[in-house]
């Protein structure tokens, strides 16, 4: 079972990133992929960044834009046969009680300093881990997460960099 | 709007539920109450529904014309650098 990072599922999704094939590739092979919460996330930031996009696909849909945004983020992951997962569970923490998993990950992983974007899969990933989901690599386009590479292997997972530094978001 | 016979079992409370509602005169029959009260919930259920057919235009889009309903281009380019 793999966590796949959000710049694989967009570049595949893009004919003019030098990438596209690498993660389509990676995307038909076999296996397991598995999406969460900080993928939505960025999918709904980048497809809302996308004015022209967004107002075309709702027009046709004749849908809000709001709806429209929700139905492409949903297809997205439907098209790409990708399964959508949730860390479910929670850790209790001194004074703040109950704190869903991820983010009780997130904050011990903060010191990394690897930004939030970054920090936000690789705490999701961790969780999900430990919540007893198979995840045995963690692929993404980004070099960025070399930073994280010990942290995912902690856990069991090998971080997996599909391609060369072009299509790293910058940052 | 036609109509079809379906039969249905139920939770003892939700039927307890529809009994009371007929019974205080709000509904003629169970018939008219669970009519009701499936409307209602699926009147709560209109967003989503909105978004599944949003979902399934996307899905006979691609079917018709053998390519992605959208591309996402430079998206890379436009994740959050933070």
């Amino acid at each position: 079972m793999s966590y796949v990072e959000t710049s694989v599922i967009v570049a595949a999704l893009d004919p003019s990133n030098p990438l596209r094939e690498a993660a389509t590739r990676f995307l038909e092979s076999e296996g397991v992929k598995l999406v969460s919460d900080p993928v939505l996330l960025d999918l709904a930031y980048t497809v809302s960044g996308d004015d022209e996009l967004l107002s075309g696909i709702a027009e046709r849909l004749g849908l809000s834009r709001g709806d429209a945004a929700a139905s492409m983020i949903i297809y997205v992951v439907k098209r790409l046969g990708l399964i959508y997962r949730s860390a479910r569970g929670s850790v209790r923490l001194p004074l703040l009680g109950d704190t869903p998993r991820p983010i009780a990950e997130a904050l011990v992983l903060a010191a990394q300093r690897l930004g939030y974007r970054r920090l936000l899969h690789v705490a999701y990933a961790r969780a999900l881990r430990e919540e007893g989901n198979p995840i045995y690599r963690f692929v993404t386009l980004d070099q960025g997460f070399e930073d994280a590479r010990e942290l995912l292997r902690d856990t069991g997972i090998e971080l997996v960099v599909l391609g060369g530094s072009s299509a790293s978001p910058p940052g | 709007m036609g109509k079809k016979l379906v039969t249905l079992k139920m939770d003892s409370e939700v039927l307890d539920l529809v009994d009371s509602l007929v019974g205080l005169g709000l509904f003629s029959s169970r018939s008219e109450a669970v009519k009701w009260l499936i409307r209602a919930g699926a009147a709560g259920l209109e967003p989503l529904a909105r978004v599944a057919r949003g979902v399934n235009k996307l899905l006979e889009l691609e079917r018709s014309t053998g390519s992605p309903a959208f591309w996402l281009r430079g998206g890379v380019e436009r994740l959050p650098s933070c």
